[in-house]
């Protein structure tokens, strides 16, 4: 089903993107990976097509989608991956001075969580118009975009996130083009782990109600199932193992 | 120059009108609702009712009513 679909994969050198990566890789699609690390992009195998780029910069994104465009004829999915978590809370009463949470780092939060959604899907889904090409876009959020204490930034580019992908699923229907969220919750990868210690990990173990981290599988096979059902549309998947309910 | 019945039956959708608000005169001034937004939902409605696909630069131009009719007839046959 996804055998020479045009896929971009934002952030896609490493962690979730890489796995969602080889996934769709393993199915016959034709992978397109966007990540600003070179050194990760270059130790990938010469089967993805690799761009290094930083997906807040419109110019470089409009430069690359335009190449990818021009090379394979249409893209057929995007998969808005990239993104960092940040985490501070909105005063921080240990601080003597500087309490307020910075304007800077909210602004870089959302440069790089939030914008970074918009200038891809913008640029991406205009081919697609253009195109007529019935595509997907897959917005990868987080349990985060509910509100999560310490994270004003995050949870505010996240929440934005789901936003995005319920208005354009609206607007852009007519058209076949899907847009649909992705929203991880604990997932056991190295951030994880380098984010938090054991015995954070351990409390969280047991308010799952499932008692553990999801894995990359489950949120790549999430991903898939968002590609390739076509009557899902404009929803949040929630990949946590029921922490949220 | 003939408003046909797909065209009217598009526009009433679209647009909210009544067929006796539909006139060869018509464009984008005269509709309230005729904004960027409905110009997308009016261009697939369109590509699915005369089963034709449009180019951009042909919806930029289909602001008014005698427009979209010209250019419905050179790519149907309406």
């Amino acid at each position: 089903m996804l055998r020479n679909k045009v896929i971009i994969v934002t952030g896609g050198a490493s962690g979730l993107g890489l796995d969602i990566s080889n996934r769709l890789l393993n199915e016959k699609a034709i992978v397109v990976i966007f990540d600003i690390d070179r050194e990760k992009l270059n130790s990938l195998s010469e089967t993805f097509v690799k761009y290094c780029v930083d997906v807040t910069s419109y110019q470089q994104i409009e430069s690359a989608v335009s190449d990818v465009f021009n090379r394979f004829g249409a893209i057929n999915v995007l998969i808005n991956n990239a993104g960092s978590i940040y985490s501070e809370p909105l005063i921080n009463i240990l601080e003597k001075k500087n309490r307020k949470h910075s304007l800077k780092s909210f602004k870089k939060c959302l440069d790089i969580n939030l914008t970074s959604v918009f200038i891809l899907g913008s640029i991406v889904i205009e081919k697609m118009v253009v195109k007529r090409t019935k595509g997907v876009v897959v917005n990868i959020s987080s349990i985060s975009a509910k509100g999560n204490a310490g994270q004003t930034a995050y949870s505010a580019a996240k929440a934005g996130v789901e936003a995005l992908t319920k208005t354009w699923a609206k607007e852009l229907g007519i058209f076949g083009i899907r847009v649909v969220a992705i929203a991880p919750g604990f997932i056991n990868t190295q951030s994880t782990h380098q984010a938090l210690n054991e015995e954070v990990v351990n409390n969280i173990k047991q308010k799952v109600p499932l008692k553990t981290l999801g894995n990359a599988e489950d949120v790549s096979q999430a991903i898939i199932y968002a590609i390739t059902s076509e009557y899902v549309n404009g929803t949040v998947l929630k990949i946590d193992g029921g922490l949220t309910l | 120059m003939v408003i046909n019945d797909k065209i009217i039956k598009v526009f009433t959708l679209i647009f909210d009108l009544t067929p006796n608000q539909i006139h060869i005169d018509l464009t984008q001034n005269d509709v309230v609702k005729w904004d960027s937004l409905a110009q997308m939902q009016l261009v697939a409605a369109l590509e699915k009712e005369f089963n034709i696909e449009l180019k951009l630069d042909e919806v930029v131009t289909m602001i008014s009513l005698r427009a979209i009719i010209n250019i419905l007839e050179k790519k149907s046959s309406l």
